[in-house]
């Protein structure tokens, strides 16, 4: 009954004039019914009026007191005077709230906005959407007030069918158009907002000065860098590179803000950027030469501090040198087969070419969210994700890298994007402090690096809060393909890249992401599915010849895996009296069911039985070892003289 | 025959180096190749030679009917009795 009453009354408040006009003036309904009309709907309002005090209920009895009024007014003096004075109250009652609003310094429109998109506390461009809310504010009390002198005329005019026709046609026209004008006013201004600007394409003014670019610590401590400050960072460090004749600059930096705002400067100075993560003396005596220098983070003994460049004033000139993105050079380092730095070179425009898959894939989930990442900006992926594309994007980033499982844990309370790696995914999976899960508010977990089992995954999903997205790619290729295992075990390729199956297995690829353009062999087997997605096999480099039969230690393992009973496993190859292959396997829960309660001899057959499906006698591994963790070192990598001796 | 089967048994295990598997693991019947303990063609090769140096009896290498003998205990048996039998 309540709720009748109510839609009643809102159809009532919405179609009022209209009503009036074809009781009084079409129907000619006698004044006496209608004003008891008005009253017995007062009645009923009062009766399922919310019997609250202060303001709500003050709001919610004023239409009834209104049709009380209304009533008395045409019953008592024959005058439907008050009945027409409804419009001009809505708009007057209107008027005030916008303009209070606005003078409290939230405006209403904001506030609306806020109940729409929740997300919105995290906007890089917060400010500016709370500006144009503002704006928006005042239009609207502008139409209140032309809304209300329009309204006048028509009573003053005394003609009943144009004030009908005011007040409940052409105001609510006017309204619509002033929503729908707004709506695509919002969408122009967003799409600016959130327009995506390269590096390359960068200018001073190219975002508001107000934009948030990087937080400190944790979002809600507000310890904001905007991009005011970026701008007149990188002048600091452009002025002090421009004065520099060395052309090639290892950079080294762990805090994001240093490292973003350096790069910018170098790449406007046209230097040539070697970006390395190691700085061991040792290490960067092969990098240095007569024209090489260095600016870091941390005290190495050699180039220059970048926060000490940052200290000095700002300098006058802010303006951003044009940046040529196929002429900017930048080095990567790989430790390379033989443990030299390898160096890979890659072009600046190289690493921006991406930038359209990426955002046509993740392109509104990134820019809900604020972005952490426990990967260094001096590898490819830490550097694409987390250095270098956050600003093009406007995603403001944590400047801090999180180095330890348990730092998550300060990441609560908004959204998330979290770049990680497989190693780092496991070790939270270990940390006991994040047992409970890490507490990530609506979590967007990237991964790249390194293979994650889905069963890792999905142990990771319980500690973070979302299933990891897998980049596959390396120093080399950039980003090659993407997974989530929840959904496919398939790699699905970014587009433009075009990839076939060698002769030896292995993925050969042709992107353009790599600078030479001829065809790129990987050294990773692959099987190419029908629909052009592709499953990833194993590193060939772990090729062992059995009786002249290739052999790939990785697909054995994977399809050890793919039985479903093993957390890890690691396949080698003896040769004591013949050549084979052995096993060490880490059971999971299903494995110790299934082969606990078997003798070693039963165990041996149901396995050699079971990958039979797949390889030929010869392949399957004739011994096994059941052990609680595989032997291996604290980066992860397995001792192979360990694993041995297990076998022995 | 059963004496035969015992010692085929025993050797199977020492000449292919199977740790974990006793005689009382292998039954007389159960197939040596394609399922259970998945023996490779590594593995006939030896058990050829070590049949051979025991038993006197040879393989021959264009022998089509190889596989036949070697798919069990119990088949290998028959054919080593029938082989010593033949030659006496």
């Amino acid at each position: 009954m309540r709720r009748v009453v109510k839609t009643l009354a809102f159809l009532v408040a919405c179609l009022y004039p209209v009503i009036v006009f074809l009781c009084l003036v079409v129907y000619h309904v006698p004044t006496k019914i209608f004003s008891l009309c008005l009253f017995a709907f007062a009645g009923a309002m009062f009766l399922v009026s919310d019997s609250h005090s202060g303001m709500n209920g003050l709001r919610s009895l004023f239409f009834p007191l209104f049709l009380l009024a209304a009533g008395l007014c045409l019953l008592l003096l024959h005058s439907a005077l008050v009945l027409q004075l409804y419009p001009l109250l809505v708009s007057t009652m209107l008027f005030f709230v916008f303009s209070c609003s606005l003078m409290g310094g939230s405006s209403i429109v904001w506030r609306f906005a806020m109940l729409g998109d929740r997300h919105l506390p995290f906007h890089a461009n917060q400010a500016a959407v709370k500006r144009y809310c503002g704006q928006v504010t005042k239009v609207w009390i502008g139409f209140f007030v032309l809304n209300f002198t329009l309204s006048l005329v028509t009573i003053i005019a005394d003609d009943a069918s144009w004030w009908a026709l005011y007040n409940g046609v052409l105001s609510y026209i006017l309204m619509g158009i002033l929503f729908g004008g707004e709506w695509m006013v919002r969408k122009m201004v967003n799409a600016r907002l959130e327009k995506t600007v390269l590096l390359s394409e960068t200018q001073r003014d190219s975002r508001p000065d107000d934009m948030i670019v990087c937080y400190s610590g944790r979002w809600s401590d507000h310890k904001f860098l905007y991009w005011k400050d970026y701008v007149e960072d990188v002048a600091k460090v452009k002025a002090f590179v421009e004065k520099s004749a060395k052309s090639r600059w290892i950079l080294h930096s762990d805090d994001f803000w240093y490292f973003t705002v350096a790069f910018a400067a170098l790449c406007q100075c046209h230097k040539t950027i070697c970006l390395t993560a190691n700085i061991a003396p040792g290490y960067l005596d092969e990098l240095f030469d007569q024209d090489t220098t260095m600016l870091s983070d941390v005290e190495t003994g050699r180039g220059t501090l970048i926060g000490k460049l940052l200290e000095g004033p700002v300098p006058a000139d802010l303006s951003w040198n044009a940046i040529d993105a196929r002429n900017t050079v930048l080095y990567l380092y790989t430790s390379g087969s033989t443990g030299k730095p390898k160096a890979v070179r890659h072009t600046l425009y190289e690493m921006e070419l991406d930038y359209n898959f990426v955002m046509s894939m993740w392109g509104t989930e990134l820019h809900k969210r604020i972005l952490v990442s426990s990967v260094n900006p001096h590898h490819i992926f830490g550097f694409l994700f987390a250095a270098l594309r956050p600003v093009t994007i406007c995603v403001p980033f944590r400047r801090e890298r999180i180095a330890q499982p348990d730092e998550l844990k300060s990441q609560t309370g908004s959204p998330v994007t979290f770049i990680s790696t497989p190693a780092f995914l496991k070790r939270c999976v270990e940390d006991p402090d994040l047992a409970g899960g890490a507490g990530l508010k609506d979590p967007l977990v990237i991964v790249s690096g390194g293979a994650l089992q889905p069963m890792e995954a999905e142990a990771a999903e319980k500690v973070v809060g979302s299933w990891p997205i897998e980049l596959y790619g390396s120093t080399e290729t950039s980003g090659i393909a993407w997974r989530q295992t929840n959904k496919s075990l398939e790699w699905s390729p970014f587009f433009d890249v075009d990839f076939r199956k060698g002769e030896d297995g292995c993925l050969i690829l042709n992107s353009p992401f790599i600078e030479d353009k001829r065809d790129f062999v990987t050294s990773d087997l692959v099987e190419i599915r029908p629909d052009g997605r592709f499953l990833l096999l194993g590193r060939k480099d772990s090729v062992v010849k059995i009786e002249e039969k290739r052999i790939s230690l990785a697909e054995v393992e994977g399809r050890i895996m793919e039985l479903g009973i093993a957390k890890d496993c690691t396949v080698v190859a003896l040769s004591d009296r013949r050549q084979y292959l052995a096993a060490v396997v880490v059971l999971n829960e299903k494995g110790h069911a299934l082969l606990d309660l078997m003798g070693p001899a039963e165990r041996l057959k149901y396995l050699r039985t079971a990958l039979a499906r797949w390889f030929e006698p010869v392949v399957i591994p004739r011994k096994w070892r059941f052990v609680a963790q595989i032997p291996q070192d604290s980066m992860g990598k397995k001792k192979r003289v360990e694993i041995l001796e297990l076998f022995t | 025959m059963d004496t035969l089967k015992q010692e085929l048994k025993q050797l199977i295990i020492s000449s292919l180096d199977l740790e974990d598997v006793k005689v009382e693991d292998i039954a007389d019947d159960e197939a040596l190749f394609g399922e259970g303990l998945e023996l490779d063609s590594i593995d006939a090769l030896e058990l050829g030679i070590a049949i051979k140096k025991k038993y006197g009896v040879a393989f021959s290498a264009e022998n089509d009917d190889n596989k036949k003998y070697f798919k069990s205990v119990d088949t290998l048996a028959q054919y080593i009795t029938e082989k010593r039998n033949e030659s006496k």
